[in-house]
C-alpha cells in the first residue's frame, strides 16, 4: 500500500503548501513573531522525514529511477510527466534540505524582509525538489527553469547597489540557456515522437546532426548554470554581492541544477568527434579554477573566499561527472553533500561574524576568539573544507582526483594546485579570525552563538563525520 | 589484548578532551600518565612475547571499490612503535610538574597520537595510510598552543598531506589497487614516475622537517620545553620516517629517488650542526639536535629500510637524551634560554653534570651497538659530532666566569628529580640492551676524548660568537624564500587577474560591450516592429537563415 503513496508529490507539495502557509502567517517587519519561520522550518523537516522514509524504501544498489510516477498531462501534443529517485538525487535533496535547514536557523534573527526570504525559499526548495526527481526531459525542464524565477526576486530583494547590474546578467545568461534548452526539448520531441524519459536520454547514440544539435543545446544550457568561463561571470557578480546567507545557500544551488543535468544527460559513450569539445571544455574549466582561486586568495573579501572555493569544487566535480564512471559519479554525490553542508555552515558563520563586527564596529582580525562556540564549529568546518578526513568529501575527492589525474596529468596538476590555492585561502582567513593578538586590541563583551544554534551545528559536523565513516550511514538506523 | 587498548587509547583520548577537570589537574593527569604506562607495558611485554596483532575490518565497500582498517602489528613494527611510546609516557610525565594550562588536554592528544600512529603503522591499505597521516598532523596542530607556530605548521602539514593524497591517488588510478605493497608494481604499469617521486621526497620533506622546511619547528620554539620535545620526536616527523618506509618501493620508481633522499638528509644534518652551534637559544639548540637525528634517520632509513625499527629507537633515544639536557638546565636556571646567559654551573650542578654525562655515554653505546652494523662510518661520524657538541655547551653552561643572571645562578640546585628520574631509567635501560664488544672500545674512547677536548680545550670558543649576531639568531632565511618565491608572485598574480583581467578586461571592456550591445540589439528590435521595407527583409532573411539551419540540422 505504501508503494503506491506519491512520495515524490508530497515533496514537492509540502514546500509549496508551506510557502502558501507561510504567506498566510501574520508576520511582518515590524512586529516580530515566528510564526512564518516556524512554518518554513516545520516544512523543511517534514520533507527531511520524507526523504528519509524515501530512502528506506528504494535499493541502494540498484541503477535507475525507484518509485516512479507518471501523470498524463496533455492528450494533444502528449505529454506525460513522470517522476523518480535514485540514490544520486536523494542524497542530493537531502543536502539541500539540510542546508536549507542550517540557512533557516542562521537567519532566526533577521528582521529585514524575513516573510518573503521565507515564502520565496520555499517555492524554490518545491522547484529544486521537483528538478531533481524529475523523470522525464519536460519536467525536468519546466523545473529547470521555474526554480530561476524564486533566485530572480530573492536576487531584487536582497542584493547589494550594484543588483541591477547582476540581475541583468543573470536574465541575460539564463534566458540563453532557457532558449536552447527549449530548443533542444522541441526538437526532441519532435525528434523522439513523444516525451523521452532521463535514463532513456544518455543512451542515445550520437550519430547526426540533429543529435549533436540537441546534446550541444543542452550542454551549453546546463553549462549555463555552472561557473565555467565565460559563464562564471553572473555567478561571481551574484556569489560575491549577496550578504544575505539563505540567499547564497539558494544561489549555491544553482550550479548543483547543472552538475545533476550533466550526470542525468551524459552519454554513456561518447562519439570520438566530441574529444575535442571534452578537451577544450577541460582546458577551460582548469583555467577558470586556477583564476578564481588565485583572485579568491588574494581578495580580502571572505564572501569572495568562500565563493571561490564553492567555484573551484564545482568545476572539479564537473571535470570529475565528464569522466563518466560510475564509481566517480556516485562519490561525486557523496562528496557533494558533505561541500553543501560545509560551504552552507561557512556562510553562517561568516555573516553572523558580519552582523557582530557591524554591530560593534570592529575590525575582524582575531574575532573568533571571542567567540568559543563559534570558534570552534568555525575550525572543524575550514578543516573539514580543506579536505581532511572529517566528512565524505577525503574519500571521494581521492578517487576523483585519482580519475582526474590518470586521464589527464596536466589537467590534474593545475586542477590540485587551484585546490591547494583555494584552501589555504580558507587556511589563511580562519588563522586571520583566530589571530588572538590583533583581537586584544579590542577587547569588548560580545555574545556567542546560542546553545541552540550551537547544538545543531554540532549535529551537522556528526553528520560529517559520519559521512566520512560510511557515507549512507543513516540508512542504518532506517 | 592490543586491540583493546588501541580503542581504550582513543576513548581516553577523545573523553580527556572534552571532560576537562578544572579541579585536581595533577591527580587527572597523574591518572592519564599511570594509564599510558599500562599500556605502553601491555605493548612492550606483546612484543616481548613474539605475539602478532592482527584485526581487520571491511570499512567500506561499493561497487569496486573496497576499503579495509587494518591493524596489523607485528615484530617490527612493534619495535617501531615502542620508542614512540616511552617517550610519550616520558611527555605526560613530564606534564605534571609543569605549571601548563592545558596540560590535561596535551596528555589526551598524546593519547589519541598514539592512537593515530598506530594506525598508521599497521596501515596496509593508502586510504588508511593518508588518515592516519592527516590526524596526526591534526594532533600536532592541537598541541602547538602558539598563533604563529600553529599557522606555519598547519600550512606545510596541509600542503604535505595534499601532496602525499594526490600520489596515492595517482598510484591508484594506475594500479587500480589501494593495497601499499602494490605500489612496486607502478613501475611496470604507472606513469610520470619521476613527478610520483618528486612530489613525495617534498611530502615527506615537509612532514619530517628536512631541509628547507626546518623552520616550522623553529617557530615552535616559543612552546614548553616538554611540548617542542614531544612534537619534535612523536610528530610529524617521525610519522614522516614511518611513511618513507611504507611507501619507500615509491623511491625505487627513479633513478635519483634514493640519492636525493641521501642528499636531503645531508642537507639537514648540515643545517641542524649549524643551528645547535650557532643558535643562543636552548630550545633552538634542541631542535638543531633533533635535526641532527632526522638527517642522520633518513640517510640510514635510505640504506636500509628493513631495520627501521633500530634507527628508529636508537636514533630517538639518544637524540632525546640531549633535549633532556636542555630541558634540564632550562627548568634548572629558572627557565633562562639564552646559553650565553649561563656558565660556571658546576660548581653548583656537580650531580647533574655527572648524570648528562653517563645518559651520554649510555646513550652513544645503545645507538652504536643498534645501528654500526648498518653503517659504521655515518654512525662513527654522528657520535663524533654529538660528542664535539656536547662538549662545547658543556663548556658554555658548567664552565667558565658566569654569565647568568645573579637570581639565576642564586637558584641553581639539583632539583629536577623528574627529568633524573627518567634519565637514570634511560640508563638502565640502556645497560640492559648494550651489547658492549672490542669494536666499541675504541669508539668510546674516541668520542669521551673528543668530548674532553671540546669541553676542557673549548677549540669552537670562536662559535659562541655569534651568539651576539642577529642577523643569524633572527633571521628564517627559509621563510623569506617561501614569502618571495612563493607567496608573493601567487599575490602578485592574483591581484593582475583580479583588476586587470577580471575588472578592466571582462567587466569594464567585455561584459560592458556584451550590454551596450544587447541594449542596442533591443532597440533594433523595438525598431524592427514598425512595419517598413528593410524591416520587412530583414525578417525574411533571418527566416531563411533558421529553414537554412534547419536543414543543416536534419541531414
Amino acid at each position: 500500500m505504501l508503494n503506491n503513496f506519491s512520495h515524490l508529490s508530497l515533496i514537492i507539495l509540502i514546500p509549496f503548501l508551506g510557502m502558501l502557509f507561510t504567506l498566510a502567517a501574520k508576520d511582518s517587519d515590524e512586529i516580530k513573531t515566528n510564526n512564518a519561520y516556524n512554518v518554513a522550518i516545520f516544512t523543511v523537516i517534514s520533507n527531511i522525514i520524507m526523504l528519509m522514509r524515501m530512502f528506506s524504501l528504494i535499493k541502494v544498489d540498484t541503477a535507475g529511477l525507484q518509485l516512479t510516477e507518471k501523470y498524463a498531462w496533455m492528450k494533444n501534443p502528449d505529454i506525460n510527466i513522470m517522476l523518480g529517485v535514485d540514490i544520486l538525487s536523494l542524497m542530493m535533496l537531502l543536502a539541500i534540505h539540510i542546508a536549507y535547514i542550517i540557512g533557516y536557523v542562521g537567519i532566526r534573527n533577521n528582521n529585514k524582509k524575513q516573510k518573503s526570504l521565507l515564502v520565496l525559499s520555499l517555492l524554490f526548495l518545491s522547484m529544486v525538489n521537483g528538478f531533481f526527481i524529475s523523470g522525464d526531459i519536460f519536467s525536468f525542464y519546466m523545473f529547470f527553469e521555474a526554480m530561476l524565477i524564486p533566485l530572480f526576486l530573492l536576487l531584487g530583494m536582497f542584493g547589494d547597489i550594484k543588483r541591477k547590474e547582476y540581475i541583468n546578467r543573470f536574465f541575460v545568461y539564463n534566458m540563453v540557456g532557457a532558449i536552447l534548452f527549449f530548443a533542444a526539448v522541441v526538437l526532441l520531441f519532435n525528434y523522439q515522437k513523444g516525451v523521452l524519459g532521463l535514463q532513456q536520454l544518455s543512451l542515445m547514440d550520437l550519430s547526426n546532426r540533429l543529435e549533436y544539435f540537441i546534446w550541444g543545446a543542452i550542454f551549453l544550457s546546463l553549462l549555463s548554470r555552472i561557473p565555467v568561463w565565460p559563464f562564471h561571470y553572473w555567478i561571481s557578480s551574484v556569489d560575491s554581492n549577496l550578504r544575505n546567507p539563505m540567499v547564497f545557500i539558494i544561489s549555491i544551488i544553482i550550479p548543483l541544477t547543472g552538475l545533476y543535468g550533466f550526470i542525468r544527460f551524459l552519454p554513456q559513450t561518447l562519439p570520438q568527434v566530441l574529444d575535442i569539445v571534452i578537451l577544450i571544455l577541460q582546458i577551460i574549466s582548469v583555467i577558470t579554477m586556477l583564476f578564481i582561486a588565485l583572485i579568491g586568495f588574494t581578495n580580502k573579501d571572505r564572501q569572495y573566499k568562500i565563493f571561490s572555493y564553492v567555484t573551484v569544487y564545482y568545476i572539479m566535480y564537473l571535470l570529475g561527472i565528464i569522466t563518466g564512471k560510475e564509481v566517480i559519479l556516485l562519490n561525486i554525490v557523496y562528496s557533494l553533500f558533505s561541500y553543501l553542508l560545509i560551504v552552507a555552515s561557512l556562510e553562517i558563520f561568516s555573516y553572523y561574524l558580519y552582523k557582530e563586527q557591524s554591530q560593534y564596529s570592529i575590525l575582524d582580525d582575531g574575532m573568533l576568539c571571542a567567540y568559543p562556540r563559534l570558534s570552534l564549529l568555525y575550525s572543524f568546518m575550514s578543516l573539514a573544507a580543506v579536505g581532511l578526513p572529517i566528512s565524505s568529501l577525503f574519500l571521494s575527492n581521492f578517487l576523483i582526483l585519482s580519475n582526474l589525474l590518470a586521464s589527464n596529468i596536466q589537467m590534474g596538476i593545475i586542477m590540485l594546485l587551484a585546490i591547494i590555492i583555494v584552501s589555504c585561502a580558507l587556511l589563511n582567513e580562519f588563522f586571520r579570525l583566530r589571530d588572538f593578538e590583533k583581537w586584544s586590541l579590542n577587547i569588548i563583551e560580545v555574545k556567542d552563538i546560542s546553545p541552540k544554534f550551537f547544538s545543531l551545528m554540532i549535529f551537522v559536523c556528526f553528520c560529517l563525520l559520519m559521512s566520512f565513516i560510511k557515507p549512507l550511514w543513516f540508512l542504518f538506523i532506517l | 589484548m592490543m586491540i583493546n587498548n588501541i580503542f581504550a587509547l582513543f576513548l581516553v583520548g577523545v573523553l580527556g578532551n572534552i571532560f576537562i577537570m578544572k579541579r585536581a589537574k595533577t591527580l587527572v593527569s597523574f591518572f592519564l600518565c599511570v594509564l599510558l604506562g599500562i599500556t605502553s607495558y601491555v605493548l612492550i611485554h606483546t612484543y616481548l612475547l613474539g605475539q602478532d596483532t592482527k584485526f581487520s575490518l571491511i570499512w567500506l565497500k561499493y561497487l569496486n571499490l573496497e576499503v579495509n582498517i587494518d591493524l596489523y602489528l607485528n615484530k617490527t613494527l612493534y619495535q617501531i612503535l615502542i620508542p614512540i611510546f616511552i617517550l610519550s609516557v616520558c611527555a605526560s610525565f613530564f606534564s605534571i610538574f609543569q605549571k601548563d594550562e592545558g596540560g590535561q588536554r596535551f596528555v589526551s592528544f598524546i593519547f589519541l597520537n598514539l592512537c593515530f600512529y598506530i594506525i598508521l603503522l599497521s596501515s596496509k591499505n593508502m586510504v588508511q595510510l593518508l588518515v592516519a597521516s592527516n590526524l596526526i598532523s591534526v594532533i600536532g596542530f592541537c598541541q602547538i598552543n602558539d598563533v604563529d607556530a600553529r599557522k606555519k605548521y598547519a600550512f606545510y602539514n596541509f600542503l604535505s598531506d595534499i601532496t602525499l593524497f594526490s600520489i596515492c591517488s595517482l598510484c591508484y588510478a594506475y594500479l587500480n589497487t589501494l593495497d601499499i605493497n602494490a605500489v612496486e608494481l607502478y613501475q611496470k604499469t604507472g606513469a610520470h614516475k619521476d613527478l610520483v617521486v618528486i612530489l613525495f621526497i617534498f611530502a615527506i620533506s615537509i612532514k619530517s622537517g628536512l631541509l628547507m622546511f626546518h623552520n616550522q619547528f623553529y617557530d615552535m620554539s616559543v612552546l614548553q620545553f616538554n611540548r617542542l620535545n614531544y612534537l619534535l620526536y612523536c610528530g610529524t616527523p617521525t610519522a614522516g620516517m614511518i611513511i618513507l618506509y611504507k611507501l619507500i618501493g615509491i623511491l625505487n620508481l627513479s633513478d635519483y629517488g634514493l640519492i636525493s633522499i641521501k642528499l636531503l638528509a645531508l642537507g639537514t644534518f648540515l643545517s641542524g650542526l649549524y643551528n645547535a652551534f650557532l643558535k643562543d637559544n636552548l630550545k633552538e639548540k634542541a631542535v638543531g639536535i633533533a635535526q641532527l637525528n632526522w638527517g642522520m634517520s633518513f640517510y640510514l632509513i635510505s640504506v636500509s629500510p628493513n631495520n627501521m625499527g633500530q634507527i628508529l629507537g636508537a636514533g630517538l633515544f639518544l637524540s632525546y637524551l640531549l633535549n633532556l639536557m636542555a630541558y634540564s638546565v632550562y627548568n634548572i636556571s629558572s627557565y633562562e634560554q639564552n646559553i650565553s646567559k649561563m656558565g660556571g654551573f658546576i660548581k653548583k650542578l656537580k650531580f647533574s653534570f655527572a648524570l648528562y654525562f653517563i645518559s651520554f655515554i649510555c646513550g652513544i653505546n645503545l645507538f652504536w651497538s643498534n645501528l654500526s652494523p648498518i653503517s659504521s662510518v655515518i654512525c662513527f661520524i654522528y657520535i663524533l659530532v654529538l660528542s664535539l657538541f656536547l662538549g662545547y655547551a658543556f663548556h658554555q653552561i658548567f664552565l667558565g666566569v658566569t654569565q647568568a643572571d645573579e637570581r639565576v645562578y642564586a637558584l641553581l640546585k639539583n632539583n629536577n628529580w623528574s627529568v633524573y628520574l627518567i634519565m637514570i631509567l634511560f640508563c638502565l635501560i640502556a645497560f640492559r640492551y648494550i651489547n658492549i664488544d672490542k669494536e666499541a672500545l675504541p669508539i668510546n674512547i674516541i668520542s669521551f676524548l673528543v668530548f674532553l677536548i671540546s669541553f676542557i680545550f673549548y677549540p669552537l670558543r670562536n662559535l659562541a660568537h655569534f651568539y651576539q649576531n642577529e642577523q643569524i639568531q633572527e633571521t628564517d632565511i627559509y621563510a623569506d624564500i617561501f614569502e618571495y618565491i612563493v607567496l608573493a608572485p601567487l599575490i602578485i598574480l592574483g591581484r593582475i587577474l583580479w583588476l586587470l583581467v577580471d575588472f578592466i578586461l571582462i567587466e569594464r571592456t567585455i561584459i560592458n560591450t556584451l550590454n551596450n550591445l544587447f541594449s542596442k540589439f533591443l532597440i533594433l528590435l523595438q525598431k524592427a516592429n514598425h512595419f517598413s521595407l528593410r524591416t520587412s527583409f530583414a525578417y525574411l532573411a533571418l527566416g531563411f537563415l533558421l529553414l537554412m539551419l534547419w536543414q543543416y540540422i536534419r541531414k
